[in-house]
């Protein structure tokens, strides 16, 4: 007898503690202003920082991180930054100089890649709201993206379009919905423009902290 | 808003966003390639692509403020020139792209032909700019390579599209619900 292979039981999904604390228009200004700190800090110190401030940011909202995926990202950018020698030469291993000024460029850069990532997780939320229709079909984009990111684990290397294909199958239902199954609902027929509670004197207090704090950072280690 | 608001092209509208929002989610999946700092493998461009078939022109081009400024927000990139640049290039492959979808007939011209021609375009037009204002003359010294590699990355993209809009499930079920609804 043919053996069925079971399906493996999805996790729970986490809550978005964040939700509950801050309204989303102001999470996501508060990620805009935590991304600047994040691109134009000179030192990579400021950036890690807030690297891992998004990481904490992304958990609390319920997202899971793969710290593995994005160490491979820094190494690689690290990498590629070695290949293009720059500033004081700090050994050469099989006569190639591995130099200071790439493998901080690089370092860096890694820093930042990881923590565009990781502050976008944390602050960017489907029940972002802008003004006007434009704000509408924006906040959409952006819902949509965020289950799209949430399913990023699924894709198999070996087979990336495949893959891909079934996330989209997964995520955009386009057939007549069939009776009694809300799985099929499209996204901007249900769920979508969900209540949001206001900002909490805690979220409040969470957001100017967290901004105040790095932007001093910044400027403390300019 | 500037798509039609004629009660069809709201109800496409949604749509146009799904492709906005795989377009971001592309641009993220381009860190699953090791690529030289420097260099974009371009997949946001893949739903751009396919889109072609689907949206009028007021469409294609909100999809690609959705793209261009979406990709600007969630890289961080939007205050840099690293983003006049994505979007110059951005705007210049589509035009190209939109003008040979328009002009040469399907028969002629597969994705990987749009593709390579967009990705062209955007190479040369982001070399320009540097060249001319921001890194110097002196960064000509990378557009061989920088135009090689686009190459290379277009007729993948093309590929990938070409291999998508045959075999995906999604969108033959996206086609016969826009047909239904027409």
């Amino acid at each position: 007898m043919a053996k069925v292979r079971q399906p493996k039981p999805r996790r729970p999904k986490r809550p978005d503690l964040l939700d509950t604390l801050v309204h989303p228009t102001l999470r996501f200004v508060w990620g805009l202003a935590l991304i600047a700190v994040l691109v134009l800090a000179p030192r990579w110190e400021t950036r890690a920082a807030v690297m891992l401030l998004g990481a904490v940011l992304a958990t609390l909202a319920g997202k899971r991180i793969s710290f593995g995926y994005f160490l491979v990202l820094a190494g690689t950018v690290v990498f590629f930054h070695l290949l293009a020698p720059f500033g004081k030469v700090l050994a050469s291993p099989l006569g190639f100089p591995l130099t200071e000024g790439a493998l901080l460029g690089g370092w860096k850069n890694g820093l930042t890649m990881a923590g565009l990532v990781f502050v976008s997780l944390g602050t960017i939320s489907r029940k972002l709201h802008l003004p006007g229709r434009f704000g509408e079909l924006w906040a959409l984009t952006f819902a949509w993206y965020e289950r799209l990111m949430e399913s990023k684990n699924r894709i198999h290397p070996r087979a990336i379009l495949l893959s891909v294909d079934r996330i989209l199958e997964h995520h955009y239902p386009t057939l007549p919905r069939d009776e009694g199954d809300e799985s099929a609902s499209p996204l901007w027929t249900a769920g979508l423009r969900e209540p949001h509670t206001a900002t909490t004197v805690w979220g409040w207090l969470l957001v100017l902290a967290t901004i105040l704090a790095t932007t001093t950072l910044g400027v403390l280690l300019k | 808003m500037p798509a039609s608001s004629s009660p069809r092209a709201q109800a496409r509208l949604p749509l146009v966003a799904f492709f906005g929002a795989l377009s971001l989610f592309f641009a993220t999946l381009e860190y699953l390639f090791p690529t030289p700092p420097w260099f974009k493998l371009g997949l946001s461009n893949l739903p751009m692509l396919i889109a072609l078939d689907f949206f009028t022109l007021p469409e294609l081009l909100l999809l690609l403020v959705l793209k261009v400024v979406g990709q600007g927000i969630v890289n961080g990139t939007l205050a840099s020139q690293a983003f006049v640049l994505s979007a110059a290039g951005s705007l210049a492959s589509f035009v190209v792209m939109y003008m040979a979808f328009r002009l040469i007939p399907r028969r002629w011209v597969s994705l990987i032909g749009l593709s390579l021609a967009g990705s062209m375009a955007s190479n040369a037009v982001q070399v320009g700019l540097s060249m001319a204002w921001i890194f110097g003359p002196a960064s000509g010294i990378i557009a061989p390579w920088f135009l090689g590699l686009g190459t290379a990355s277009g007729l993948a993209i093309g590929w990938g599209a070409e291999t998508l809009q045959r075999h995906s499930r999604w969108l033959r079920r996206v086609k016969r619900g826009q047909s239904a609804t027409a």
